[in-house]
């Protein structure tokens, strides 16, 4: 029997309700159960390539308590038997081990709620033909542009994901979301060089596909007549929204998360109240963010989803935390318990930044480089930031779409740039924001010029 | 299961279909983790499906359960036959299979004394606190101390239109310590170690894999870099460590041989087969299962996820590219075998080309020959990844190094970060050493098409490369 969607919440709920009754004829101290649902149609470009598939994850997680001990299990599947191996299997994790968690106090336990975000029907409409149309009409925008298009990658998801959350405090909470997305990569190529141009779309209702193979055509082609800057020197240096997106949050995932800042890994730990940035930097953590596919209306432990105020005119106010690093640093829980990963039933709950949100400044985005002698323009694409140290800050990256800007103006385009600083210093050397933003899959960012940073090309 | 699937794959068949396989994934994973002495994570995870890919004129469909009736396997692959149907209208480029014998292998083990699936929590939670208590006595200190065990163990079973019926047991382990220390100055400063493989737990009896060793290890280096320098910015020669190397072969390499990517000429080595691209230091190899030797310590993969026999592939030799990586889809188009590269990370994913144990063969130096042989440079050692663009441009961070001159090593190095691109990288390797190592994460893995982590083993000698350029402080 395949259920309506708007089915789903209940039937996630009262599967949780029964589990709950199971663990209680166990006689299992405390016990959360989480169970979610989805459906997706994946569709894939690579070059001429197409590679579609289309399914639903569905399972549940067990974190389970003896004493303060704690156990997690989780199985694929919400059939009686898969929450009842979940339920015994963290039973018997939690039963075996030996060190109590002292600093364990409960699981969620509120009655308020927060907002929902929109239920955009027509990802459920849409038919797996209508999206192979989109990705044609993808490709043929991005060929049509120019003659030296040479390969076509993207990738286009769909669908819908319902969860809900059950714990033995009497919580029972459901929340779900629509998304669309589509990320194209078009590559162009002359004379053994290849570029890259990006095109990005991310919401909550069936994408449009109309305009981004020929805006990322136009973007790669560019980017053909690039020429080495064939020196190392410190620059300024500006990253248009994508890119400021990527590195903003990148920047606080970890210095402002609460375990991090408990447990000895956050170079802001002590730094609650002071000046960690310009004065014209203010940046929110973002659960409420209307229009962002990741918006639901409680997190992954069942606490309400919340707009967290981070940095306020350079002064850092709050960390982000989840129930367990709330109780033990006394503050209030922002709603940022998060189960990674596209099975999130197999994770633990982990203090995880939302979609971030930094506001704008005033500087238009045609005059982005006005007063700017000599600098970079970087756009899209930072290669290598995933690898940077996120206890110290130290980054270092690799910018393919580059473009040297001189007296104020946007020049010609440059080879990849290796571009370090880092990354918490970076907070005090933003020389101004530009006054648009765009919803990147990292929140609402508007382009950032910072002083200074490194440049080796 | 095999007689369930095979029923369902007759009824897609009769329904228009050129080729179906089916995939039953029954995957279970244990970790453990600790952070400061507590466990934060103490889990198991039980995860059990079925994957059906469909060809139709030239397509290919995808389509996943973890209802395993009758009834829903068979919506499912109706399903993959109707996403395969909608994209047949679409493509430029046909999917299609070459035939190839079925086989029935059912009987595949490999040889450990110590399976982990079936020794109890306090044995794992032992070897936790081995570590621990070695890393505390070594480091210096320590704002934060975090240990991991993880064991991937289950079953998976394959069958498709040709009747090919294989079962095997796949088995992967890894213990990983990070220490983070603070220096008087008040910055941070990460070691790291960890030991893996398709293993069982005697592993962590052998003299340099113990959790002893693996706690010191990760310990002392937090401890060295707490004073080390910023590496200099600008183009070096480096002496690249064996693990590092193993990053370069698969991240900066390595994708650029994989057959979706050589199709869709993605890939800049998408033409150059026969060309020499490299040194003649350059041996890079790709296969499923490592010389004796190494088996264990690699990761272990008889089979890919479309019952295709691994096999050894010479991506390079001696500097000559030589060949790609396949899918059967693949291998077709370009008129090549396949080679035992398509593969998944569970169920709910179509298996794309993929690497197995990808590595650099030795050389012959020793390890102070091969400093010699570097006289001025940064020595450059281990790394937490990295990553590599279509154009073969690549960034990685070492985890440390050294600065080094006439062949010494004169003082430790912080944020190492290696960029370049491989095709210039290539011709640039002027040594080898002769100790080659392979090394194959549970926690790590690759990423490619939002399937991560795939276990996939990586080594190599160190190798001696001029001409890298370094990021990091002027």
């Amino acid at each position: 029997m395949t259920l309506d969607f708007d089915d789903w919440e209940s039937d996630l709920l009262a599967r949780i309700e029964r589990g709950l009754k199971f663990s209680k004829s166990l006689g299992i101290d405390a016990l959360e159960l989480y169970a979610t649902n989805s459906r997706s149609l994946n569709v894939k470009l690579r070059g001429g390539m197409i590679d579609a598939t289309q399914g639903g994850n569905i399972g549940v997680g067990c974190r389970c308590l003896t004493g303060r001990k704690i156990g997690f299990a989780s199985a694929s599947g919400i059939t009686d038997s898969a929450v009842d191996f979940a339920i015994k299997a963290a039973l018997s994790i939690s039963k075996t081990l030996i060190d109590e968690d002292n600093r364990w106090s409960n699981f969620v336990q509120t009655s308020e709620i927060s907002k929902n975000g929109i239920i955009d029907t027509s990802v459920l409409e849409i038919s797996s033909e209508e999206i192979v149309n989109g990705v044609n009409l993808i490709s043929k925008e991005a060929k049509d542009y120019d003659s030296r298009i040479s390969s076509i990658d993207g990738m286009i998801s769909v669908g819908y994901s319902a969860f809900a959350v059950g714990n033995t405090e009497g919580l029972a909470k459901t929340s779900r979301t629509t998304f669309g997305t589509i990320e194209a990569y078009i590559l162009a190529s002359e004379n053994l060089k290849t570029k890259t141009g990006v095109g990005f779309l991310v919401g909550r209702g069936a994408p449009k596909f109309e305009g981004l193979g020929e805006y990322a055509a136009k973007k790669a082609v560019e980017l053909l007549n690039s020429k080495a800057l064939e020196k190392t020197s410190q620059m300024n240096v500006i990253f248009n929204s994508l890119a400021a997106s990527e590195f903003m949050h990148a920047g606080l995932s970890n210095s402002v998360n609460g375990q991090s800042v408990i447990e000895g890994r956050s170079i802001f730990a002590e730094k609650i109240g002071e000046n960690v940035g310009v004065p014209t930097l203010t940046i929110y953590d973002d659960g409420q963010m209307s229009g962002d596919p990741n918006m639901v209306g409680i997190d992954d432990e069942g606490f309400p989803r919340k707009t967290t105020l981070i940095i306020d005119k350079g002064v850092l106010k709050n960390f982000i935390f989840d129930q367990y690093y709330s109780n033990i640093y006394s503050t209030k829980n922002t709603g940022n318990a998060k189960r990674s990963g596209t099975q999130s039933y197999e994770s633990l709950p982990k203090i995880t930044s939302n979609s971030i949100s930094v506001v704008p400044g005033k500087r238009k985005i045609d005059e982005l480089a006005s007063d700017i002698n000599k600098g970079i323009l970087v756009e899209d694409i930072l290669l290598g930031l995933h690898t940077s140290d996120p206890i110290s800050g130290d980054f270092s990256i690799v910018a393919p779409n580059c473009h040297k800007i001189e007296n104020g103006e946007i020049k010609e385009p440059l080879e990849p740039l290796s571009v370090a600083g880092n990354m918490y210093k970076a907070f005090n050397q933003i020389l101004f924001l530009g006054n648009e933003t765009k919803l990147t899959p990292f929140g609402k960012v508007p382009a950032i010029a910072f002083k200074d940073f490194t440049i080796s090309g | 299961m095999f007689d369930k699937l095979q029923t369902i794959i007759s009824k897609i068949e009769s329904k228009g279909a050129d080729f179906v396989d089916a995939r039953y994934d029954e995957l279970l994973t244990r970790t453990i983790i600790k952070e400061n002495e507590r466990i934060e994570e103490c889990k198991t995870l039980k995860r059990a499906g079925v994957g059906f890919n469909v060809y139709y004129k030239g397509a290919l469909g995808y389509a996943f359960s973890a209802d395993l009736s009758s009834k829903i396997l068979e919506q499912t692959a109706n399903n993959a036959l109707e996403i395969a149907k909608a994209s047949s209208r679409a493509i430029d480029i046909k999917l299609e299979i070459e035939p190839l014998q079925p086989i029935t292998e059912l009987n595949l083990k490999l040889n450990i004394k110590e399976p982990a699936w079936l020794s109890d929590l306090d044995e794992k939670m032992d070897l936790l606190k081995r570590g621990e208590i070695s890393a505390r006595e070594n480091g210096e200190n320590i704002t934060s101390l975090k240990i991991m065990y993880g064991e991937l163990s289950g079953e998976k079973k394959f069958t498709n239109s040709e009747g090919t019926e294989i079962q095997w047991n796949p088995l992967l382990l890894e213990l990983m310590c990070i220490v983070t220390s603070k220096n008087q100055q008040g910055d941070l400063a990460t070691g790291y170690e960890a030991k893996n493989g398709s293993n069982g737990l005697e592993y962590f009896k052998n003299e340099d894999s113990t959790p002893e060793e693996i706690g010191k290890n990760a310990a002392l280096m937090a401890k060295e870099k707490m004073t080390a320098k910023a590496a200099p910015a600008g183009k070096f020669s480096v002496l690249c460590e064996n693990f590092l190397a193993g990053v370069l072969a698969h991240e900066t390499f390595g994708h650029l041989t994989e057959g979706d990517f050589i199709v869709s000429k993605g890939s800049p080595l998408h033409n150059k087969l026969g060309e020499t691209l490299g040194s003649e230091y350059v041996t890079i190899i790709d296969e499923g299962v490592l010389p004796t030797d190494y088996t264990l310590k690699g990761l272990w993969l008889p089979y890919d996820d479309q019952g295709v026999k691994t096999k050894r592939s010479v991506l390079i030799e001696k500097g000559i590219l030589k060949e790609f990586l396949h899918s059967r889809a693949t291998a077709k188009i370009l008129k090549a075998e396949p080679t035992g590269n398509a593969r998944a990370v569970n169920f709910t994913f179509a298996p794309i080309p993929r690497m197995k144990n990808t590595y650099f063969t030795p050389g012959d130096l020793t390890e102070e020959e091969a400093l010699k042989q570097l006289d001025t440079g940064i020595y450059a050692i281990k790394s937490l990844g990295g990553s590599a663009e279509f154009d073969g441009s690549f960034i990685f961070q070492a985890l440390k190094g050294y600065w080094v001159e006439n062949g010494e090593k004169q003082y430790p190095l912080k944020d190492v970060a290696l960029s370049g691109n491989i095709l210039d990288l290539l011709k640039n390797i002027r040594g080898a050493t002769k100790d080659l190592e392979i090394f194959s994460s549970f926690f790590g893995g690759c990423g490619k098409d939002g399937q991560a982590p795939l276990p996939c083993g990586i080594g190599g000698p160190k190798l001696i490369i001029d001409n890298v350029r370094f990021g990091g402080e002027q």
